[in-house]
């Protein structure tokens, strides 16, 4: 991999990572090593098969829930705890690294019940706090001025746009450090991507993101920097602006212009 | 190592045609240099209204760089390599748009000179002209073959044309002095040396793009 600069603040530090997910067999993640910055945007790029959604679900141990697979070697820390710790309670650190999937999943429940689901997981009871931690959270989704009369009617009842914003203050009512976003646009229509892209814009001053994308613009749009995957190893990371318009590895100046294949 | 082509025959053919349009611009626009400074060392007024004419022909050859330019951001959304050829292509026709209006500029001055005066002073400006010639020539080839070596030289080579013609300018200035009667025929070769200092500066402008599209540094201004 070309040469990366020191982040001063990382949220995600990677050690020589790899993955596997058949026991060890083969490693889909093959001795990755960067960091993530606190506060901004990072995009995971790379054709299908890169292992860019695995390293991204690496990060929330989503991963776990395939029986066969797991890090095979290195260490990811978030916020300077090794993830992978046997202390390390799984669903305690998914509330500190949300997630936002490729399609939008609403629960079938009203719109206010969606934003306050994980907050009465979190054990918030009182009916005053919840309002204002979902009013709180559907502002900050962009969503309060188009939901804000029919908050009680169903989720599912919105455009693909809102549910997939909706999710989004779903993940951001519970208040977490780190959110994943797996192809947050890939089934929405240009319109509904572009507020969900401005949406990202205005997340970044609170949140940690990384999200994985197939569009280079989307990357080159909203990231402050981008990883470059492939064959599940680190090719480039760098600065977004760098990267797409002085790429310092042949890969990767073909891949993102259209010259692999 | 060669380039690998694009998925996308298309998006190639596009790049090749805004690059074969503008080389042709680079050849029609040294080409009216060239005959601006011969119309008036040979004082042939006829190239000197062909350089005139075909000015036209170098405006719309910018038109069309711009217009393939645009069509390739809107369709490709070219990066990195890509991307900095579209820029440094449009930034080379600007540069070549004003090369072929100083070649006016001297032919028009040319054509007066020859119509008005017959004195060998004019043939001082032969060998500026070959150095700027030399500059322009380097320049495009330098964007041509990608050769950064090449454009980094033209530095060197511009400052010193740039002694010799202000040099060449003291000596008129001097002369224009002393003989008031033929003050219009020497402010006419000044302005045509400074015409070719303009055109020796826009070739270094030309040179910093080719670097800037090969190996993607901004060197302008340094």
């Amino acid at each position: 991999m070309s040469t990366q600069e020191v982040i001063s603040s990382p949220i995600i530090t990677l050690d020589d990572v790899s993955f596997s997910y058949d026991m060890g067999k083969t490693n889909t993640i093959k001795n990755v090593s960067f960091d993530i910055p606190e506060k901004q945007v990072t995009a995971f790029i790379g054709p299908s098969g890169c292992g860019k959604s695995t390293l991204l679900r690496c990060f929330n141990r989503m991963n776990d829930l395939i029986e066969t697979a797991k890090v095979t070697s290195g260490k990811i820390e978030i916020m300077g705890q090794d993830i992978n710790a046997p202390t390390v309670d799984a669903i305690e650190l998914r509330k500190q690294v949300g997630m936002v999937f490729q399609k939008y999943n609403p629960f079938p429940k009203s719109i206010f019940e969606n934003v306050a689901y994980g907050l009465r997981i979190q054990g918030i009871k009182n009916k005053s706090d919840l309002a204002t931690a979902v009013e709180k959270s559907l502002r900050g989704a962009a969503l309060w001025d188009e939901v804000k009369d029919r908050l009680n009617s169903s989720a599912l009842g919105l455009s693909g746009g809102q549910q997939q914003r909706l999710c989004i203050a779903r993940t951001i009512a519970v208040q977490p450090k780190v959110i994943l976003m797996d192809e947050p646009c890939s089934a929405l229509d240009p319109i509904a991507t572009a507020k969900v892209e401005e949406l990202i814009n205005e997340l970044r001053e609170q949140f940690s993101i990384v999200i994985v994308t197939h569009s280079m613009q989307q990357a080159s749009r909203i990231s402050d920097r981008t990883a470059f995957f492939y064959l599940g190893e680190l090719i480039e990371y760098s600065d977004t602006t760098d990267l797409f318009s002085a790429p310092k590895e042949k890969r990767t100046e073909d891949y993102i212009s259209g010259r692999f294949g | 190592m060669p380039k690998r082509t694009h998925i996308l025959a298309s998006f190639d053919a596009t790049l090749h045609k805004l690059r074969s349009e503008l080389l042709e611009m680079g050849r029609i626009t040294r080409q009216n240099v060239e005959l601006s400074v011969r119309g008036l060392l040979e004082r042939n007024k006829d190239l000197c209204n062909q350089v005139v004419a075909d000015d036209d022909v170098i405006d719309q050859h910018e038109i069309a760089v711009d217009e393939i330019s645009m069509e390739t951001l809107l369709k490709y959304r070219p990066v990195a390599s890509d991307l900095r050829l579209v820029l440094s292509t449009m930034s080379i026709s600007r540069s070549m748009e004003r090369m072929g209006d100083h070649a006016v500029y001297i032919a028009k001055r040319s054509r007066k000179v020859i119509a008005n005066y017959d004195l060998a002073d004019s043939q001082l400006l032969e060998p500026i002209f070959s150095k700027v010639d030399s500059i322009f020539e380097k320049a495009l080839r330098s964007f041509i073959d990608g050769d950064v070596d090449l454009a980094d030289q033209l530095d060197d080579d511009y400052s010193s044309a740039k002694k010799d013609i202000k040099a060449l300018i003291k000596k008129f200035t001097h002369q224009l002095e002393e003989t008031s009667e033929l003050s219009e025929y020497y402010l006419h070769l000044i302005f045509i040396a400074r015409s070719l200092q303009r055109v020796a500066a826009l070739s270094v402008n030309v040179s910093e793009d080719a670097i800037f599209h090969e190996s993607a540094e901004d060197i302008r201004h340094r």
